[in-house]
């Protein structure tokens, strides 16, 4: 099940507007914002779907551009404690 | 806290992610941050540091490794090219080693069919057909072909297999179909291969000009620090030249549009304007540059053994003025489609004083008929305004692989050169390299041999009966392709091939060696911007998988070579990366010691007494400009002066007319790496792009009655191929003209390409030839 953090760089005027289409038609975390910049957390089934999902960010008109800064493909299926 | 594994790596994820953003603003935040600026990496699994496999761009990864497999990769914030930044390539660095169809074993074709074999048997079997051609043809009807993805030690022990073991100069790499008129810019201009500059620019230009280049898809990550600095200097502008509109040219402040091969007379436009506006720098000028004219009417490399040797004269100042008179803007209008305004514009760019200006290019200046002149003639903007050799001021030739630099051009792996910007030709070379080799002098041959594509004319001929090729995939990216793969599949030729997965270079192959890629061995990588990387071994290759270093070693021994391989076999690596070394020491591209490599996230060379080189030739960074001086471009070991170029607008060998009026220009997509021989293997990259299509202007399309999604017949006076045709889709070429990717080796659009190339650098032309489309009924 990847998991992948993700920086993603707005036009300041539309933070709001990219935020919600990010939680809710991209089903992304929004896990902070910091100035213009947005920490995004994507997790889906498939490494297709990861594609998806950045490509669909990347492709917002409000979004200047976009980065990976991890990605974990680990089998977390069976979780355990720490 | 307590987190279970998921929410403990999707925290990881986000402080990651958080750590990677752009320093400044992170420091203006005025909450107090919830992540730790240091973020460290997941202590469950196995952490060590690599250069990203793909581009040239040589981003640095963190690798994570679990029970022998790598599960996890993050951008490494210690690295200074990305500053923990990855692409889209970055999300597949863990799956390009899990294809399903990765070669394990030998196999040997035998009656047709491959047949799986021993590693004894295959080396036996390729040192005794080397030995037989040898024998019995003499030393030049064998030859190795490799790659800008050979790794550092990989290109070495090729070189010296061949020029110090077989004697002979038939050794070539892919990076000349990439590269080499960068190569050739360079020296002809500098009398050394390779920029100036590096990435710091990025932070400090005001203006960037980028020569034919779509380094959004291409280069995405300095890509994102051009736009970073854009985020932060509002007046920095973004100058985009090119056929077609891509991606890139969204975030341009200026689109100039041209002619495919009108950039000479562009350039030459520009010089015009600086020079007739008194906006030169004659200070700089007197001190670091003298004026050259070369031949004219070079000719295309069209036919075999074609052979071109320039012949250059000194003039003057005045007189290169006067040569560029000719290119008015109204003349160069007439030539490229560009407005004058537009092309006073962009001079003006140059031209102003207080702008410091970065040009950029790549493949679209490269892959060029005039592929040196055109890199020359953008220098001469630089040098005639002394925008060069200081921070934001630069012009910087981009690669596309991630060794291009590093392998190809540093240790010399084509047939006219030995390490550290030496040449067969010069006696001087030839007797240094002999004694650090511990050869006789004249084991080197003193004469050239064959350009890649001449290689395969050769091949095609049968003057060369043996080939290996190593780390790349000449059945998908060679022009004029169905000469050269027909000629390969001729009675009496041996393929050898060393590669990850089956290709259509692997079809033609009589042995196939399977190897070890990336992090499942131990290697060195150089990128653009003269950074050595270094990354350790990490997990195992699958079954029985070799580094190419050692599969060269092996037969290098087998052939009687042992005197020159007698290496480690636990060491190779570091035992042959210090032997190359002793060739850069004391020349301006002196490489650290092993144990540097080791430690640091890269180093640009020259590295003096363990400290890099950010910026060449200037005395404030450059160790190797002699007191006193403030420029020396050494390079030019009798002058030490630049040289402006005299170079004209020439048009390119085929153009398009009544029976073929379009123009084909090919290239590279985003999610598939060159052949997609790799990428093609992870399947949400296979499944984004899967196939090639043909890239056209609507208004074309509606004219000869095409629909977006309709499937077309392509074709060129060399072949034809069907594809199905995409209307405003990531890019969009201009009138007359179509893209079609390379990546697909279901659909090959080298086919149809022509094997002209530039004279001087021997590197084709992709980007020009003429095609018509036909629908198909």
């Amino acid at each position: 099940m990847p998991i992948s953090g993700i920086g993603v760089s707005v036009q300041p005027q539309f933070l709001e507007k990219v935020k919600n289409e990010i939680r809710n038609n991209i089903s992304g975390e929004v896990a902070r914002t910091v100035g213009d910049y947005l920490v995004v957390v994507l997790e889906t089934e498939t490494p297709k779907e990861m594609e998806k999902k950045f490509e669909a960010i990347l492709q917002l008109p409000e979004v200047t551009t976009a980065w990976v800064a991890y990605h974990s493909v680990e089998d977390v299926a069976v979780e355990s404690s720490l | 806290m307590k987190f279970n594994r998921r929410e403990f790596i999707r925290h990881l994820a986000a402080a990651t992610a958080f750590a990677s953003l752009p320093v400044g603003l992170i420091n203006c935040s005025k909450g107090k941050s919830e992540y730790p600026d240091d973020v460290p990496l997941d202590p469950n699994l196995s952490w060590d540091k690599a250069p990203c496999r793909f581009c040239g761009t040589g981003c640095g990864v963190m690798v994570g490794t679990k029970d022998g497999k790598i599960v996890a990769v993050a951008g490494d914030k210690l690295n200074s090219v990305n500053k923990g930044l990855l692409c889209i390539k970055g999300y597949s660095l863990p799956g390009i080693v899990y294809g399903e169809d990765r070669l394990t074993k030998p196999l040997i074709r035998n009656n047709g069919k491959l047949k799986t074999a021993s590693w004894e048997e295959a080396l036996d079997l390729v040192a005794n057909k080397y030995k037989e051609s040898i024998q019995q043809y003499g030393s030049d009807s064998v030859a190795i072909y490799g790659s800008g993805q050979w790794t550092i030690t990989d290109g070495y022990a090729a070189l010296k297999w061949f020029k110090a073991g077989i004697g002979s100069n038939n050794i070539e790499a892919n990076a000349r179909l990439c590269m080499a008129s960068a190569v050739s810019g360079f020296i002809t201009t500098f009398g050394a291969d390779e920029p100036m500059g590096c990435y710091d620019d990025f932070e400090k230009a005001d203006a960037f000009v980028l020569w034919g280049n779509n380094m959004s898809e291409m280069h995405p990550m300095l890509f994102t620090r051009i736009l970073e600095r854009k985020r932060n200097a509002e007046w920095v502008k973004i100058v985009d030249i090119g056929t077609r509109k891509t991606p890139t040219t969204q975030f341009a402040d200026m689109y100039v549009q041209m002619k495919p091969q009108s950039d000479l007379a562009l350039a030459n436009a520009i010089a015009r304007i600086i020079i007739n506006t008194n906006r030169y720098n004659p200070d700089f000028i007197k001190a670091n540059v003298l004026f050259q004219k070369g031949k004219e009417n070079i000719g295309y490399g069209l036919e075999d053994k074609f052979n071109f040797n320039d012949e250059p004269i000194e003039v003057s100042f005045e007189e290169y003025k006067q040569y560029v008179q000719k290119y008015t803007p109204e003349y160069v209008e007439q030539i490229s489609g560009i407005p004058q305004g537009k092309i006073k514009q962009l001079a003006e760019i140059y031209a102003d004083k207080f702008t410091k200006v970065v040009s950029l290019w790549c493949m679209g200046m490269n892959q060029h008929t005039r592929g040196t002149w055109i890199n020359n003639l953008v220098y001469n903007l630089h040098l005639l305004t002394g925008k060069i050799c200081e921070p934001g001021n630069n012009p910087l030739s981009l690669t596309g692989q991630p060794s291009a630099c590093g392998t190809v051009r540093e240790v010399g792996t084509l047939t006219h050169r030995l390490p550290a910007d030496m040449v067969v030709t010069n006696p001087d070379h030839r007797k240094k390299s002999a004694e650090i080799w511990g050869v006789q002098e004249d084991k080197i041959p003193a004469k050239p041999t064959y350009n890649t594509v001449e290689m395969f004319r050769a091949l095609d001929r049968g003057d060369i009966k043996v080939l290996w090729i190593q780390v790349t995939n000449p059945m998908v990216t060679m022009p004029n392709l169905n000469r050269y793969r027909s000629g390969s599949e001729k009675e009496g030729r041996f393929i050898v091939v060393s590669d990850v997965y089956p290709t259509p270079t692997t079809e033609i192959a009589d042995v196939i060696l399977p190897s070890a890629m990336w992090v499942e061995r131990e290697g060195f990588f150089g990128n653009t911007e003269r950074r050595t990387q270094h990354w350790k071994k990490m997990v195992n290759p699958p079954g029985e998988a070799k580094p190419d270093n050692w599969q060269i070693v092996e037969v290098a021994k087998r052939m009687g070579y042992g005197n020159l391989f007698n290496y480690n076999p636990e060491t190779l690596d570091k035992e042959l990366f210090e032997e190359y070394r002793k060739f850069t020491i004391g020349t301006g591209h002196d490489l650290g010691t092993y144990e540097q490599y080791v430690e640091a996230r890269g180093l640009r060379w020259p590295v003096v007494n363990g400290r890099e080189t950010p910026y060449r030739y200037t005395a404030q960074y450059d160790a190797f400009v002699s007191k006193g001086k403030e420029i020396e471009f050494y390079g030019n070991k009798k002058t030490h002066k630049a040289v402006i170029w005299a170079r004209p607008y020439e048009a390119p060998p085929e153009v398009p007319d009544k029976e073929y009026p379009f123009w084909l220009v090919t290239g590279r997509v985003l999610e598939h790496w060159h052949t997609g021989s790799i990428t093609r293997r992870v399947p949400h990259l296979h499944q984004a792009v899967p196939e090639a299509y043909l890239e056209m202007n609507p208004d074309d399309a509606n004219d000869l009655r095409i629909q977006n999604g309709e499937t077309v017949r392509v074709v060129s006076r060399r072949g034809e191929i069907e594809l199905k045709v995409v209307l405003n889709g990531k890019g969009n070429p201009q009138r007359g003209s179509v893209f079609v990717p390379f990546f697909d080796e279901n659909k090959l659009i080298n086919r149809l390409t022509l094997d002209a190339y530039c004279p001087i650098s021997k590197q084709p032309d992709y980007k020009k030839c003429a095609i018509k489309i036909e629908k198909i009924l």
